[in-house]
């Protein structure tokens, strides 16, 4: 039976560190659907996103109980960071904050690479700003 | 266009109301969420364009902002609301519990404001409802804004249009 989907919600850094770091193969990137009279748009939903995109992908790298597990990860237009399907990318996360877990403040693309190692090493050095 | 009505403190802090939801089915039409203040901190992390103004205008957020002569009573006052606020928001609503009606409710208990917003509570009724009774004792300012701590306090940026 096939296990259903991590999703990750979007906050900025704000000076955080990661609590760890994701590989990610991006199977697709989409427009989040806006809700039922496009109430999830509005600004003072804490949950509202400028432009909110989903990536969806499986994890290649993470922690091991992450990996081969589907992923959809929320963010912002804006601050997706040469992310392309059918390549890999990098995602900052942090576990717990508050009320929310599974938090994802950076997602960038990776360096079109093969080598997991350095792969690995590429994710190791990934900033989030 | 969105919009959304955020408060500034006495020392510079932005502050503001906001509905947190678990995307139950009253979340869809905005109704029954749990409120939420949120500060500097949180605004950084749930709001970058709010107060980051890198961030504002990588995002293209415009916000404006109305700032207005008070009292140190009033000014003291306002602050107060938002502090009890922070420990006991209580439920959003879209209609008659939102970002507005907190930011208005803020005003009339500092005494700044006669009373609660014309009409329904939106951020342009309150702008206008400020604009007239204020006449004379505020300025407005549109453009990317950010905050940065000063202080006991913050220095509030805005880089007009």
């Amino acid at each position: 039976m096939s296990r259903e989907a991590v999703r990750f919600r979007w906050q900025w850094p704000a000076g955080r560190k990661p609590d760890y770091k994701l590989l990610v193969d991006v199977q697709e990137v989409r427009k989040e659907s806006s809700g039922i009279f496009g109430v999830k748009k509005s600004e003072s939903m804490a949950s509202q996103l400028p432009d909110a995109i989903e990536v969806i992908g499986s994890v290649i790298v993470g922690p091991d109980e992450l990996i081969g597990r589907k992923v959809i990860l929320r963010a912002p237009r804006a601050e997706l960071r040469n992310v392309v399907v059918g390549q890999a990318a990098g995602v900052a996360v942090i576990a717990r904050d508050r009320n929310d877990t599974n938090i994802c403040i950076c997602i960038e693309g990776a360096p079109k690479i093969i080598d997991k190692n350095a792969l690995r090493a590429w994710l190791n050095d990934m900033k989030c700003e | 266009m969105e919009q959304h009505a955020d408060c500034i403190l006495s020392n510079g802090a932005p502050i503001g109301f906001f509905g947190e939801g678990n995307n139950g089915s009253s979340n869809s039409v905005g109704m029954g969420m749990q409120g939420e203040v949120y500060d500097f901190s949180e605004l950084s992390k749930k709001r970058a364009g709010y107060v980051d103004q890198h961030k504002a205008k990588a995002l293209g957020v415009v916000s404006t902002g109305l700032f207005i002569q008070v009292s140190g009573a009033e000014a003291a006052k306002f602050d107060k609301y938002w502090s009890d606020l922070a420990k006991s928001p209580g439920s959003f609503n879209f209609l008659g519990g939102n970002c507005s009606t907190h930011a208005s409710d803020s005003f009339i208990y500092a005494g700044i404001l006669a009373g609660g917003i014309p009409g329904l509570d939106t951020p342009n009724n309150l702008y206008l409802q400020i604009c007239t009774e204020k006449k004379g004792k505020c300025t407005m300012l549109s453009g990317y804004f950010g905050f940065t701590a000063y202080g006991g306090g913050y220095l509030v940026l805005v880089e007009t249009l």
